[in-house]
């Protein structure tokens, strides 16, 4: 179980290096949450206990690249986690566009909630990096999920 | 995993967040936020030394191929400059004197600047930090002003030993005391989040004009006097209201933030 856990952090570190170093170069204002995708393939893919522990300490190294006050960013992933486990059970949640969908909305709604936290409207900074990282993170979802599971499987092996 | 045992899951995970939220006004004091920042770092030169390596052959061989022409150019814009230069230096010398004679604190002239570069931006659309290169090794400490040639970046939030985290002054967050540098006006600078910022607690009736120049006040002891800020784009007056709303641009363009410096303590503060 640990090689498994190793392997995810060394593709969170990955996921960092993408989210606050290389897409902010490309554009500062654009964020793509592909943690997000992460969280739906342990949903999906992975026993409750062992997904819900990666996503809570996950969101808390997470939480040392943000502004954001202290037990902001696990409050929201758990949060998320919990939400698609109990979507789980009501949709098919292996489809690629149900994940697509659901990767977009909890993106727009982790962004509107911490807008909310500050009391600031997100759409001060305009419309556009707003919904191209939404559907950015909705459309590079699947692939993280993928990850997840192409890992899991991998080492269930 | 059984339904039963997801409940006091949830119930432990919901009490351990608000207690995370509890001590979040302590945030900048927890040390495993800076572990984190530290491997980070690490990560982040590992990955990007190849990347380094290959821009210098582009920039050191492949680039230089029109460089003699260049050559020609840059030397008429430095003797354009030169000559410039003379002059600022005339200008320069004359400001000293009446520095002087006015008994003004030169606390600008010898700045001790310590340079760093930004290696990553905040995880989220909302806040806006940045982490940069150098930490408490290079002398970095926490609340060190942060500074661009074009004005005020923000202050450090979170010191490690190699990186070091800057609260923007266009955080939610961020507030700078700060005066309009003709008619010495006082008020506070307020990040709104969206790169812009807002100027408040300046009296309706006091003479405030758009294209006025922001500038630090130096109190609070944080930041020094007569740093830019940026300069008045708005200005709106209601009645039966004790303070007018000012909107301001950032002289930094924010966005674009590469490489900056901090100012070390032993500046001499005004107020």
């Amino acid at each position: 179980m640990w090689r498994i856990q190793i392997s995810l952090v060394c593709v969170l570190l990955g996921v960092l290096l993408l989210e606050i170093t290389i897409f902010p170069f490309v554009w500062s204002s654009l964020r793509i949450d592909l943690f997000l995708g992460m969280v739906i393939g342990l949903v999906v893919y992975s026993p409750f206990v062992f997904g819900f522990c990666f996503v809570f300490i996950a969101s808390l190294m997470l939480q040392a690249f943000s502004g954001a006050r202290m037990g902001y960013l696990p409050f929201a992933y758990v949060l998320a986690y919990f939400f698609l486990d109990m979507m789980k059970g009501l949709i098919f949640l292996e489809n690629i566009l149900a994940q697509c969908i659901l990767g977009c909305l909890l993106n727009l709604a982790i962004v509107y909630t911490a807008g909310l936290f500050v009391n600031m409207d997100i759409l001060q900074e305009g419309w556009l990096p707003l919904l191209a990282g939404a559907g950015l993170t909705g459309m590079l979802c699947p692939g993280m999920a993928y990850i997840v599971k192409w890992l899991w499987s991998g080492y269930e092996v | 995993m059984k339904d039963r045992a997801r409940i006091p899951i949830f119930v432990a995970s919901a009490l351990l967040v608000l207690i995370l939220i509890s001590i979040g006004q302590h945030r900048y004091t927890l040390k495993g936020l800076e572990m984190v920042q530290e491997g980070y770092s690490w990560v982040e030169r590992i990955t990007s030394a190849p990347l380094t390596f290959f821009s210098d052959i582009w920039d050191g061989y492949i680039y230089l191929i029109n460089t003699e022409q260049q050559n020609v150019v840059l030397k008429k814009k430095i003797s354009a400059l030169e000559v410039q230069n003379m002059a600022l230096k005339e200008l320069r010398s004359e400001n000293d004197r009446l520095r002087g004679m006015l008994e003004f604190k030169k606390a600008y002239q010898d700045l001790p600047l310590r340079p760093a570069a930004v290696i990553s931006q905040d995880i989220t659309l909302v806040f806006k930090t940045i982490i940069i290169d150098k930490g408490s090794r290079d002398v970095f400490y926490k609340n060190m002003p942060i500074i661009k040639s074009e004005g005020l970046v923000g202050r450090t939030i979170l010191v490690s030993p190699n990186t070091s985290q800057v609260l923007l002054i266009t955080d939610v967050n961020s507030a700078v005391p700060a005066m309009i540098e003709n008619s010495r006006v006082k008020g506070i600078v307020k990040g709104r989040g969206d790169g812009n910022l807002t100027l408040e607690y300046v009296r309706s009736d006091e003479d405030v004009k758009v294209g006025d120049v922001v500038v630090t006040s130096g109190l609070a002891g944080i930041f020094p006097k007569g740093i830019n800020i940026g300069t008045i784009r708005s200005i709106k007056r209601v009645e039966h209201k004790m303070f007018a709303e000012i909107m301001l641009r950032p002289s930094v363009k924010i966005g674009r933030i590469e490489e900056i410096f901090g100012i070390g303590r032993d500046v001499a503060y005004s107020d």
